[in-house]
């Protein structure tokens, strides 16, 4: 007994074989990663989100207020806007809760907690709570033309409208509309209350990356935002649900421990798949002998027969089969004539040479019904021949 | 490497300890226990390398007989050998089971054996044996394939041996062992005796009744020593299966039956399987010896997709015999576009031989002429008819070149290719 030969691989055999497709993986991968970070992708950002490049984001603008020298401070949820204007003196507060997060008290909070508060298109709720005597409008396209005297306005005469626009709804002297009219609404209402100043911004268009170029959007934009040193940007987010204490995450509602669970029970079918899939060896070749099914080109010629609707033939064929057993029957060479057989058969089953005739030479089938029952005749005509001649 | 159930149970067990704690960690924990467990589980493993293996596996047997072969395995080792083990046997060799749990204390030896009932004729190969090796916990298994070659060959079945005793007496009483001796039973003189009541009085020998006071009749024996020529067709159109049975399958029956009647009736048998080249051929051997080299020939031979070359079949017989021989042709009469070439080749043997050609019939194709049930079976029965019909035509064209046809059933086949034997042997046409 000598050592046997083995045929699996030592592990570090695999290893020194696979090395080759792990380093091609590898690097495939690093270059994907760094490639990833070089161009940067356009990621789906919310509109307004002063980090996105999309069309409806606004980085150019808070780029441009950045390099004048505005601290621009990203926020998404109230308690950080709280920090972060209590840390800055004059800021600027820019709210573009599209989504709706914030409760009434929530927005009427933050429009009180900077210098100059920016609430962009705004909603209903956010107006009761706010300012009751400004109300939505319908949506305005085109640009809009200053009609106030404010010095937020005075360097852009023009912007873009849209998409949204407001309207004061009780005359008062604190609220000033600005950018359009009484009966089609304002782009922009100044609220001048105690220590802030409140803008309600309906014409967005103009602060974002596709709108900023046209009219004059950048100017507008620069000096809404620009105006003091500070300017915290914020988009209220989930975490304002969970402050309000009202709704919770299914996060937060499952216990701690489900997350690691669900990763155990993908790991453990993870091992059952590696357990199940393990071959058990090689497989085990064997050369099969070839199998030829012997009456193939019998069933061949029958659907060639059925296919063409080959009657004739079909019914002399069978008509050649039964000739052949009913002269064998009638003791006759097999080299007899029809007509003897005829005759013979005649005789034996008291028959009409002309009806036997039809039946085995002249009748051509026309339909498949005939065929059949022509075919059946024929046995028939077998079955009484035979009985005539072996009588039981 | 290989993973058992044992250790996708110890991985799904970490729910405990997570529940438990409630620790997210406590995953990652748990993965470093189970692996580490895992890990050590596997280096206490016996290492399949170490193995030795002794394989004894039987010679040749019967198709359709059961038999065993043995695998010894030696753990050299001091460890046990906590196992589960393949023997890699070729489907077709019918192993019962093909897996085994083992276990195999240090420095002892275990046999393993495994039953086997072959499903196919021809040499069956085990190719190699594969050992799951488990460590003391079962939870990871180094699991090797070790190369551990084994063969026997599986004989053909020869199931018509059974017809053999009652063939063998028609012989004997056709010999003038027997005493129904009728005159033209065998044309070779074999001795005188005198006159029972019952013996054909035109079998009496008047000379030597005169010569003494009692009728004496000369008794005849077939003749002996004549040369029986076997050629089995190996083509394409022996590889159809005819009542789930190849046709060369019948083809080496009969083959079989009629070398074991002639051998016995003291003739020469020479057997050759042809296609395009002599896949076997077995010459000059008489008695046991006979039989045993035909099975062993027959053994690995399976039917090739090409067609017979008939032309060589001639100068094959010319080689096996110069004199006059039985030349027994198995092969398949039916249809006249396939039997060109045999129809072709037949004068040059049937000038100076007897040529039988035993064709296998397909008795579907009967069943079919009877079935005109519906539509479709009309259709069928008129192809049957037309099949029958070019074989009846093959047939009489064989006739007309002075060979005989036998077609028959593959049950009937051997039975009547024997009996076909007989008849030319009792009318003393060999």
């Amino acid at each position: 007994m000598s050592a046997p030969t083995v045929v699996t691989p030592r592990i570090r055999t695999t290893l020194k074989r696979a090395l080759f497709w792990i380093i091609a993986a590898l690097f495939l991968l690093s270059v994907a990663i760094v490639s990833l970070n070089l161009v940067g992708t356009a990621v789906e950002g919310p509109p307004l989100d002063p980090t996105s490049p999309n069309e409806s984001g606004t980085l150019a603008l808070a780029e441009v207020l950045r390099e004048q020298g505005v601290d621009v401070v990203v926020t998404a949820s109230l308690n950080e806007t709280r920090d972060a204007l209590a840390v800055s003196g004059d800021s600027t507060l820019f709210i573009s809760d599209l989504d709706g997060y914030l409760t009434d008290e929530q927005t009427a909070e933050a429009s009180g907690l900077a210098r100059t508060v920016v609430l962009a298109e705004p909603g209903i709720a956010a107006l009761l709570a706010v300012a009751p005597e400004v109300a939505n409008a319908g949506s305005r396209v085109g640009t809009l033309t200053a009609e106030c005297s404010s010095p937020l306005t005075s360097k852009a005469p023009t912007i873009s409208a849209g998409p949204s626009s407001l309207r004061i709804i009780e005359k008062n002297a604190a609220a000033v509309g600005c950018y359009g009219d009484d009966d089609l609404g304002y782009g922009l209402i100044i609220i001048d209350r105690d220590n802030t100043q409140l803008v309600l911004l309906g014409a967005t268009n103009a602060l974002t990356n596709g709108g900023i170029t046209t009219a004059d959007n950048a100017a507008f934009a620069l000096r809404l935002l620009g105006q003091h040193d500070t300017l915290v940007w914020y988009i209220p987010s989930f975490a304002d649900l969970s402050d309000n204490g009202g709704i919770k995450s299914y996060d937060e509602l499952a216990p701690d421990w489900v997350l690691p669970v669900v990763w155990l029970a993908a790991l453990t079918l993870l091992t059952a798949a590696l357990w199940q899939g393990r071959r058990f060896g090689p497989l085990v070749i064997e050369k099969l002998p070839v199998t030829v099914r012997s009456s193939e080109t019998m069933h061949g010629r029958a659907r060639l027969y059925e296919k063409t609707a080959a009657r004739l033939h079909t019914l002399d064929a069978l008509r050649i089969g039964s000739i052949r057993r009913l002269a064998a029957l009638c003791g006759l060479a097999s080299t007899a004539s029809v007509d003897d057989i005829i005759n013979r058969v005649a005789t034996l089953t008291n028959q009409p040479v002309a009806q036997l005739r039809s039946l085995l030479v002249d009748i051509a089938p026309t339909t498949d019904k005939d065929l059949i029952e022509l075919s059946d005749e024929l046995l028939t005509l077998e079955h009484r021949v035979e009985s005539a001649i072996r009588p039981t | 490497m290989a993973l058992s159930g044992w250790f996708v149970a110890l991985v799904a067990l970490g729910i405990v300890p997570i529940v438990i704690t409630g620790e997210p960690a406590m995953l990652v924990v748990w993965l470093v226990f189970a692996i580490a467990l895992g890990l050590i589980d596997l280096a206490l493993a016996v290492s399949v390398r170490s193995l030795r293996f002794e394989r004894t596996s039987p010679e040749r047997l019967r198709l359709g007989e059961s038999t065993s072969a043995t695998l010894r395995i030696t753990n050299p080792t001091r460890r046990r050998l906590r196992a589960i083990v393949r023997d890699g046997w070729q489907p077709s060799a019918g192993a019962h089971t093909n897996r085994a749990r083992l276990s195999v204390p240090g420095r002892e030896r275990r046999e393993l054996i495994t039953a086997l009932t072959p499903l196919r004729r021809g040499t069956r190969e085990a190719a190699h044996i594969t050992v799951r090796s488990y460590g003391p916990l079962r939870l990871i298994a180094r699991q090797t394939t070790v190369i551990v070659p084994g063969a026997f060959t599986v004989l053909p079945p020869f199931n018509s041996r059974k017809h053999l005793p009652s063939r063998l007496a028609r012989l004997r009483e056709l010999d003038g062992a027997t005493s129904v001796m009728i005159r033209g039973q065998g044309t070779e003189f074999d001795s005188l005796r005198d006159y029972v009541r019952g013996d054909d009085v035109r079998s009496i020998d008047w000379r030597a009744t005169a010569r003494r006071s009692e009728l004496v009749v000369r008794t005849w024996r077939p003749e002996r020593d004549r040369r029986v020529v076997i050629v089995v067709d190996s083509g394409r159109t022996a590889a159809a299966r005819i009542d789930n049975e190849p046709r060369i399958d019948t083809a080496f029956e009969s083959a079989l039956l009629l070398a074991a009647l002639a051998s016995s009736a003291g003739d020469h048998v020479d057997f050759i399987i042809y296609d395009r080249r002599v896949r076997a051929r077995v010459q000059g051997a008489t008695g046991p010896d006979l039989l045993s080299k035909m099975v062993n020939g027959m053994a690995p031979v399976q039917p090739e997709l090409i067609e017979m070359d008939w032309n060589s079949v001639p100068g094959l017989v010319r080689q096996a015999t110069s004199q006059r021989a039985l030349v027994v042709l198995a092969t398949t009469a039916e249809s006249p576009g396939a039997s060109r070439g045999l129809l072709a080749m037949l004068p040059q043997l049937t000038t100076k031989h007897t040529v039988v050609v035993a064709s296998v019939a397909d008795p579907s194709i009967v069943d079919a002429t009877r079935d005109r049930s519906n539509r479709d079976a009309v259709y069928q029965a008129a192809a049957a008819e037309r099949a029958l019909l070019d074989q009846s035509r093959v047939a009489t064209a064989i006739n007309q070149l002075g060979a005989s046809v036998i077609s028959k059933r593959p049950s009937e086949l051997p039975l009547a290719l024997a009996d076909h034997y007989i008849a030319l042997k009792a009318a003393g046409k060999l």
